[in-house]
């Protein structure tokens, strides 16, 4: 066999074996890594939304922007928690929020469940600042200088929680 | 060399770190904080233990015209089952290391170790190589993050120290912090070996994948160079 025939049929047998393996460890990791999402999904609800006794999924119209993932309401009617995942700077993961809006259409929580930027813009405080902002004012809320990039996907991510809230609220009255 | 010098090598004489100053990156950036540094040194030794192995294992294999890709995916092959892995068993390490643990796949340390060692030696040395610079990169990263978080923060592990808690050096968690006391580090361990650092051969023109292009006349003239110098 002469050596380039070798050389192509030892990187792609080096290339199926390493398939294979991620397809093994990815069989054993999927489930786990699902139901640790699920779990994180519904402490993130509660804190983002504490008034609240307990959550009921409500079915995405097509009208929803595409970040947001999921919406909830709460079964006292304390008001509403919007699940979204926007595209921030370097990382191929996307970031995870959660939004919890009241009764009175004010933000009641927010958590950021997924951040892989190398750069943080404070994954505890930022999300502090949008607290009691309503669809009028949470454009306001400054940005972070030298993370402009990932805390404006997350000011955008806001506003779509506010456009599902509003969708959710016009389709049930 | 016997088996134990080839562990040991790793740890000081030849710290990947702070000798041979390979994987700058993960460790300026994770050293902010004791646990990921710890983390991310454990995930590096879980890959190069098994890079080496599995490499040294085709070392007989693999065409020398192909053998920089191959290692790159066994690299990045075990780099993502140890994420993986991570992601599932251990989120919230996961999660504190983000981009960094995914960047293993181009830490020097593993392609280097590839490229300089398992290519030339037994799975078993191969083995115990990458668990020698494994544990050498770890205990870099301990001593740094140590440092930084006990100064910087006023904890180490993220308990509180006492005293140290009410006089924290905030820069030391920053970048010029991180350069500043991995510029110590380097010097205290240059202090400890005399300065001595690994003899030439163990770089040479026969790992090097620029030889055939450079004619192997760029080292020798260096060599001659700093011999001229001596």
């Amino acid at each position: 066999m002469n050596n380039r025939a070798k050389s192509i049929l030892v990187l792609t047998l080096i290339c199926l074996i390493v398939t294979a393996l991620l397809a093994f460890v990815n069989l054993v990791t999927a489930p786990v890594i699902e139901e640790s999402n699920a779990q994180k999904v519904q402490n993130s609800l509660r804190s983002a939304l504490p008034a609240a006794d307990g959550f009921v999924a409500l079915d995405l119209t097509g009208d929803m922007p595409t970040t947001v993932t999921g919406v909830y309401q709460a079964e006292n009617g304390s008001g509403y928690a919007v699940t979204l995942k926007t595209k921030s700077q370097y990382s191929s993961d996307k970031m995870g929020l959660t939004v919890g809006i009241g009764a009175d259409g004010k933000i009641a929580g927010i958590v950021l469940t997924s951040y892989y930027e190398s750069k943080d813009f404070g994954k505890e405080s930022y999300p502090k600042t949008y607290l009691d902002a309503d669809a009028d004012t949470y454009a306001s809320v400054s940005l972070v200088s030298g993370v402009t990039y990932s805390s404006t996907a997350f000011r955008n991510a806001v506003g779509d929680a506010f456009t599902a809230y509003q969708i959710i609220k016009e389709a049930a009255q | 060399m016997s088996k134990t010098q080839i562990f040991i090598k790793g740890l000081i004489k030849e710290n990947p770190v702070l000798v041979l100053v390979l994987g700058t990156c993960p460790t300026l950036a994770t050293t902010t904080s004791v646990i990921s540094a710890l983390a991310m040194g454990l995930a590096a030794t879980a890959v190069l233990v098994c890079s080496n192995m599995a490499i040294s294992a085709l070392r007989k294999i693999i065409p020398d015209t192909v053998r920089i890709p191959c290692y790159i995916v066994v690299i990045a092959g075990f780099v993502t089952v140890v994420s993986m892995l991570m992601q599932a068993f251990l989120p919230d390490l996961y999660e504190m290391l983000g981009v960094y643990l995914a960047l293993i796949v181009v830490n020097c340390i593993i392609l280097g170790r590839a490229e300089m060692f398992a290519r030339k030696n037994t799975v078993g040395d191969s083995a115990l190589d990458g668990l020698g610079m494994g544990f050498g990169f770890t205990l870099a990263l301990l001593a740094m993050s140590t440092v930084r978080e006990l100064f910087g923060s006023g904890t180490w592990a993220g308990y509180a120290i006492p005293y140290l808690a009410n006089f924290k050096i905030p820069i030391l968690t920053q970048a010029p912090g991180g350069f500043f006391v991995f510029g110590l580090l380097i010097a205290t361990v240059a202090a400890l070996t005399s300065g001595e650092y690994p003899k030439k051969n163990s770089f040479d023109c026969e790992g090097c994948p620029n030889a055939k292009f450079c004619g192997r006349d760029v080292c020798a003239e260096k060599e001659s160079e700093e011999n001229a110098h001596a």
